[in-house]
């Protein structure tokens, strides 16, 4: 029982990571229909970028380069600021020339994007793993994670944390999304990018800002996920990329609820799955792509998804 | 839509036959292929051609899926990966582990391989598709991409059937009425020959009903349909041509290399083959041949370099600056169809917002 409640807190954590992820493709493909494969390169940056923030030296390009060695969330919003910029710019160069082009080429621009970011990492950061430094608040004097126990369950503080931050800013946005006037030209543009447009809507700065939006948000998951794991490589942003697409297409792809309930849902059948089927740890990596399967047969416009998943 | 691009009649004239460049730059490729071994004798450079060859081949079948029927597909790799380790596991781990047997006895078998693999792999890619039908195409890709995945992590983990990480050795040379194909020439002929056969099946294929269907699905799905055409049974009919070739061509890379592993099969290996595709020119023939030729040989050739042996991500950044530049500057790749440049040329501002109009008008 205390096994399965652990599995459960654990699967809770790893999917409010995915969820933030899952917010950018969401976004996106509620917009402009194009899979940004590069969120999961962003991600990675973010990770790197509060790291490069928090140790006072780090190793660029081969060179030894004094660093700020700021603390954990000060490092955190400054990786989401970078990274926001750069999903800002990547869409301009690489995606908005292809606007109306078939969506294939978009697809393809994505891809590239996607690997030149990794190969880019890699150059920078060398393609090694990169210790992710303790953090002071979340660390007992020993290194070890400061934890809590309820019944035979630990929890540790940055679980807590990670959820916490992941509701938050879930419900900030959905309020941005619903309440402002920004929030109501995206909807609008979503539905329509021609009428938004005659209706006075800068769709191209409505689609920058989803970027620098979702790109942010990626960036955040990123620096979480550095300090769950106490690690960031050029390759980390792959599959929890690819996962947090599966996310938002399970609760709705254009659907900001459904992307964090996605992420939860595949969080949590990971753990279990991995924990309680026979060879399951081996195949974790499997059973998102079974869901994605799964969804798609029987119902394609995801939990809690309108109708602009079906083909067009 | 693609009558206001594109006016009907020089449509039709473009490309209802292979157009006579094509046929001379192939014809010169082939030739040059066949010669060349006679001049250059060194290993290397054979072993070099070799791996041109079996690209070729690749890039060609996933042209099918991409580039003439306009579905990503990202996973491609994975088709190889069961073709090769169809071959292998036959060969090793059932006829020598489990049964025993010699197996340079069973020569004839690799050659009923060819054809067994290519089929195993066009079952794989029409599983892999047919979740996809309902949804629009650009789920294929992430599905490939899983699925290409998915068929690593069972080679890794999967130890009793593909001894895992270490991979599979000693899968013998092909051979032939005694004759082995024992030198580093007799098996660049064997990989060209498979090359030629598949080239010229994809290019019978290609100009057939067949292929002109999948040319209106990629065009325009709904007026392909309007126009009776089976746009599901047709899509599954290229994810299932293109993963064939990606099957024979992964048996024989297992006879040639007598030695399969999942390090062969990795991700980066899918994105190298479309960037072939992408380079050379979607939706033509000729296309993935130059893409492969250029790009294979310079990525083999860089390998000399002290500094990309140091630095091996030049090569992932110089693919990603490339599959970028070319959408952006140049969608229809060096050779590019004339078609298939009017079609990825993204639409004036205004042509884009009639289409628009008229989608939303499908709508309702």
């Amino acid at each position: 029982m205390s096994e399965l409640a652990q599995q459960l807190v654990n699967g809770l954590m790893v999917g409010c990571l995915y969820a933030l992820i899952a917010v950018g493709y969401t976004m996106v493909y509620g917009i402009i229909e194009l899979i940004n494969f590069a969120f999961g390169e962003l991600f990675m940056f973010g990770s790197f970028i509060t790291i490069m923030m928090m140790v006072p030296e780090m190793s660029l390009f081969g060179f030894v380069v004094p660093m700020p060695g700021l603390n954990f969330f000060l490092a955190i919003v400054i990786a989401m600021a970078v990274v926001g910029v750069m999903g800002v710019v990547i869409e301009r160069l690489a995606y908005r020339p292809l606007r109306n082009a078939p969506r294939l080429a978009a697809l393809i621009s994505a891809i590239g994007v996607s690997v030149l970011l990794q190969n880019v990492a890699q150059a920078i950061f060398g393609s090694d793993q990169v210790r992710f430094p303790d953090i002071p608040l979340f660390t007992t004097e020993a290194g070890a994670p400061k934890d809590f126990v309820i019944g035979a369950v630990h929890i540790t503080y940055f679980h807590v944390f990670v959820v916490v931050v992941t509701v938050v800013v879930m419900v900030l946005l959905s309020l941005y999304v619903r309440r402002t006037r920004m929030g109501r030209a995206m909807r609008a543009s979503a539905q329509d990018k021609s009428t938004s447009a005659l209706m006075g809507v800068n769709v191209n700065k409505v689609i920058a800002l989803t970027f620098l939006i979702g790109s942010a948000m990626g960036a955040l998951a990123g620096g979480l996920y550095g300090g769950v794991y106490h690690a960031a490589w050029p390759l980390m942003g792959f599959n929890p990329g690819l996962k947090a697409f599966i996310a938002a297409v399970l609760g709705g792809i254009g659907n900001i609820f459904g992307a964090f309930l996605g992420g939860l849902l595949l969080g949590v059948i990971e753990a279990l799955g991995s924990a309680y089927l026979p060879l399951g740890s081996q195949y974790r990596d499997a059973f998102a792509f079974i869901i994605l399967i799964l969804i798609l047969s029987f119902k394609p416009s995801g939990l809690l998804g309108s109708t602009i998943t079906q083909k067009a | 839509m693609a009558e206001r691009r594109l006016n009907p009649i020089a449509a039709a004239l473009v490309e209802s036959k292979t157009s006579t460049p094509q046929r001379i730059f192939l014809s010169a490729m082939v030739a040059i292929a066949v010669i060349l071994p006679f001049f250059v004798t060194a290993n290397r450079w054979l072993t070099l051609m070799t791996v041109v060859v079996i690209y070729v081949v690749l890039a060609s079948g996933l042209n099918i899926v991409v580039g003439f029927t306009g579905l990503l597909d990202l996973g491609y790799v994975a088709f190889y990966a069961i073709g090769a380790y169809y071959t292998g596991i036959i060969f090793k781990q059932v006829l020598q582990t489990q049964f025993g047997v010699a197996i340079d006895d069973y020569w004839w078998l690799i050659w009923v391989n060819f054809l067994i693999g290519g089929i195993l792999a066009a079952i794989a890619g029409v599983l892999i598709g047919y979740p996809t039908l309902r949804v629009r195409g650009d789920y294929l890709a992430i599905m490939t991409l899983g699925f290409g995945e998915i068929i690593r992590i069972v080679a890794n983990n999967w130890v009793g059937l593909t001894r895992g990480p270490s991979g599979i050795s000693g899968i013998p040379k092909p051979e032939i009425f005694g004759y082995a194909f024992s030198t580093q020439r007799s098996l660049y002929y064997l990989g060209l020959v498979l090359a030629i056969v598949s080239l010229w099946l994809i290019a019978r294929i290609v100009r057939s009903r067949i292929g002109r269907a999948w040319t209106a699905v990629r065009e325009d799905e709904v007026a392909a349909e309007a126009m009776g055409i089976h746009t599901s049974r047709y899509k599954l009919l290229a994810y299932a041509t293109g993963a064939f070739f990606a099957g024979v061509m992964g048996v024989f890379f297992g006879h040639y290399l007598n030695y399969i592993s999942p390090s062969s099969f990795m991700l980066m290996e899918s994105f190298i083959i479309l960037a072939l595709v992408v380079l050379g020119g979607m939706g033509n023939l000729a296309g993935p041949v130059l893409g492969a030729v250029i790009w294979i040989g310079l990525q083999e050739w860089l390998r000399d370099f002290p500094f990309v042996q140091v630095h091996p991500e030049i090569r992932g950044i110089a693919m990603g600056l490339v599959l970028v530049l070319l959408m952006v500057f140049r969608p229809q790749g060096l050779l590019g169809s004339m078609r298939v440049a009017l079609e990825m040329r993204p639409s004036s501002r205004r042509e884009a917002e009639q289409e628009r109009q008229e989608w939303s008008d499908a709508d309702r």
